[in-house]
């Protein structure tokens, strides 16, 4: 099943690629906004992780550390990636409903051309992001180094793909849902909003006391937290390592199931659009 | 081994008629109602299905083009969707061999904000061509939808024609195996509609296999020698094109008779009959020879000054014409009673084509309908040697009474005011 999907994604590659293209240049062409709000959002978030930050110091009487901010920075862009790609997956295919009733084509092709351009935003935040936590790298003061550099670093573009499994599983399923059932995007909208509080973006697990693993239950927030360990300890905490097989497992399911219900859901697709 | 390139076995196509829900908010709730016993009120989860298509079977060849013609709602397009891969049916198979190109609607996938090169590129993969033959044919296509000048700005600021051929010049570089086309050659001005036509001529040449939907006629006898017609989703005829005209016109003069008038006050106009010169009633009406529409009017309640109007229209929708009797100085029979009453058409210059007959009744005083027609009479002129625009006539009214008449008057032009009593 996921391989023919995938078989058949190569098949029509001209198609998911004039569809991405479609939505990355519709995007940045309507205004000079357009380019700069790849840029706006990953700050917007990271800005408002160290508001949160810093007020967290002020109350526990503790001084605002550069290590916190960072892992709040290295958490907030993969966070937006994930959202990005649910929110965009979930309304792809009432918003292409136009090319459904009309034209066949395999229709995984629309949810996976807004991973694709919800990738494109992530890499240019991602450079900027990279250059940003470099920087601090090197000029940081030695007693409070916000960077680890090890070689634990290499893990990064795993656990993201494992992040974008469980993302792209999760959106083809939402994808489906919302054709059939159309007050699904607002339920999906309110989830996001609330699933940054739950997902640990803005805090770790350690500072929950002595329930805070109850958040790890999320198999997003293990995947971010992970980030942060590697990032600014250099090495992930064991305590995490039991949780990261539960999300590499979530992802899994979520990608099998997803695409399962997605294929065989498909052929309604025109009847109820 | 047959030369099928196309093949329909047996296919069944059912749909749901009325509500579904199609949302969680009224979902929940009624699942919830239904658990707990309660019966869903009338309007709710109308649940009922009905038949697009019934047992559809029928084989095309390669480089032969089949057209699909039927009335409204039977199945045509439906079945072009489920050729085209874009439903499956419920019951039977069928198989189409080569690469297909389905065209339902020009300019599919089409974005506002990207200029036409852009959207050639995107619409051109949208239609299954490979990015290399995009390229290559950019030139060409954009030279025969005639907007080179236009070429690099955003479609927003194009007319709505320019989308149209921009999206029909797309569509017609395609090079398939197979084409599906519905109804997509009605779109530009008449110039740009012959280049279609002549491009389809030259793919038929090219030994491309075409299926034509279309309720344009005239197009279809022009591209097509044979022709499907569908009826409620069945097929009911299949060969030649002119016969299949033929029975979709009957068809469609046999919902005329079946037809549920509206609600009548006080008159009503019966069996409406297109007759020739011979008062022999007929379904093709010839150019430029005299002919007549023939009815029976009864009267069920003693009326006021009433006039009876016949609307003239081409199929297509387009007004040509009405006839008021009370314009022809026709003393509308008042008393109840049945009363027959011809309208002679003296001959008229009718282009070739199909034309609906429409008959009304109006109160002359408060202009309200008394009486309206739901299904006109389609007849088809022939013989005329002309194409185009249609018309001019005179007419003349008459009554001709029958077994309770009580009048009898012939009303004719000022000019020839001869009284005659015809009896049936």
């Amino acid at each position: 099943m996921l391989t023919r999907m995938i078989k058949e994604l190569y098949e029509y590659r001209d198609l998911l690629t004039a569809l991405t293209y479609r939505d990355i240049r519709v995007k940045y062409k309507q205004a000079v906004m357009g380019i700069m709000w790849v840029f706006f959002m990953p700050i917007l978030a990271i800005s408002s992780g160290i508001v949160f930050r810093l007020a967290m110091a002020i109350f526990s009487g503790k001084s605002l550390e550069l290590a916190s901010v960072v892992g709040v920075m290295v958490k907030s862009v993969p966070w937006l990636l994930f959202a990005a790609i649910i929110g965009g997956a979930s309304t792809s295919l009432i918003a292409n409903i136009g090319l459904i009733t009309k034209i066949y084509f395999p229709r995984q092709i629309v949810p996976v051309s807004g991973v694709l351009s919800a990738l494109f935003d992530f890499s240019i935040s991602v450079t900027g992001l990279i250059l940003m936590v470099t920087g601090i790298a090197l000029f940081a003061p030695a007693e409070s180094p916000g960077v680890v550099i090890s070689w634990n670093l290499l893990l990064l573009p795993v656990i993201l793909f494992i992040l974008l499994c469980l993302a792209t599983g999760i959106g083809l399923f939402l994808a489906a849902a919302n054709l059939f059932f159309r007050d699904v995007k607002y339920i999906v909208q309110v989830m996001l909003q609330f699933g940054l509080f739950f997902s640990l973006v803005f805090f770790t697990y350690t500072e929950l006391g002595n329930y805070g693993w109850v958040f790890l239950l999320n198999p997003v927030a293990p995947l971010l937290e992970s980030i942060r360990c590697i990032v600014v300890e250099g090495a992930i905490d064991p305590f995490l390592w039991p949780w990261l097989g539960y999300s590499t497992i979530a992802a899994l399911l979520a990608i099998l199931l997803g695409s399962i219900f997605f294929e065989k859901a498909e052929y309604l697709f025109a009847e109820y659009a | 081994m047959s030369d099928a390139v196309i093949q329909v076995d047996h296919v069944w196509k059912k749909f749901r008629k009325g509500e579904v829900h199609d949302s969680l908010r009224e979902l929940i709730p009624a699942l919830f109602k239904r658990m707990t016993g309660h019966k869903p009120p009338k309007n709710e989860l109308n649940k009922q299905e009905f038949w697009a298509l019934r047992d559809v079977s029928f084989e095309v060849n390669r480089g032969e083009s089949l057209g699909i013609i039927g009335p409204n709602g039977a199945g045509k397009s439906t079945m072009f969707k489920l050729l085209s891969r874009i439903l499956r049916p419920n019951r039977g198979s069928y198989q189409i061999q080569g690469r297909l190109s389905a065209l339902i609607e020009v300019g599919a996938g089409f974005h506002p904000d990207l200029t036409g090169r852009e959207n050639i590129a995107l619409n051109g993969t949208i239609l299954g061509m490979s990015c290399k033959s995009i390229k290559d044919r950019e030139e060409a296509i954009i030279d025969f939808a005639g907007i080179s000048d236009f070429i690099d700005t955003p479609i927003k600021r194009y007319s709505s024609g320019m989308v149209a051929r921009l999206g029909f010049s797309v569509a017609a570089h395609m090079e398939p195996d197979v084409l599906l086309v519905d109804e997509v050659l009605s779109v530009g001005d008449a110039r740009f509609r012959d280049k279609c036509i002549l491009h389809m001529h030259k793919l038929l040449k090219s030994n491309v296999t075409v299926i034509f939907v279309s309720h344009i006629l005239d197009q279809v006898r022009q591209l097509c020698p044979k022709t499907l017609v569908l009826d409620h989703g069945s097929v009911v005829f299949h060969g030649n094109t002119d016969q299949a005209i033929t029975k979709y016109l009957d068809l469609l003069a046999v919902s005329n008779e079946a037809s549920k008038e509206s609600e009548h006050h006080g008159i009503e106009i019966r069996q409406p009959v297109l007759c020739n010169a011979e008062g022999e009633p007929v379904l093709v009406w010839k150019a430029r020879q005299p002919s007549s529409l023939e009815f029976d009017v009864v009267v069920t309640q003693p009326l006021d000054d009433y006039t009876i109007l016949l609307n003239i229209n081409t199929i297509g929708g387009t007004h040509i014409g009405t006839a008021a009797s009370f314009r022809e100085k026709f003393e509308s029979p008042c008393k109840p009673g049945t009363y027959h009453v011809r309208f002679t058409l003296d001959p008229m210059i009718l282009a070739d084509g199909e034309y609906s007959l429409e008959l009304k009744v109006n109160d002359m005083a408060s202009g309200n309908c008394l009486w309206a027609n739901g299904h006109p009479i389609v007849a088809s002129v022939r013989g005329s040697g002309i194409v185009g625009p249609p018309i001019t006539g005179d007419g003349t009214w008459e009554i001709v009474p029958c077994t309770s008449e009580l009048a009898i008057a012939t009303f004719r032009k000022p000019e020839v005011a001869i009284i005659s009593h015809e009896t049936r």
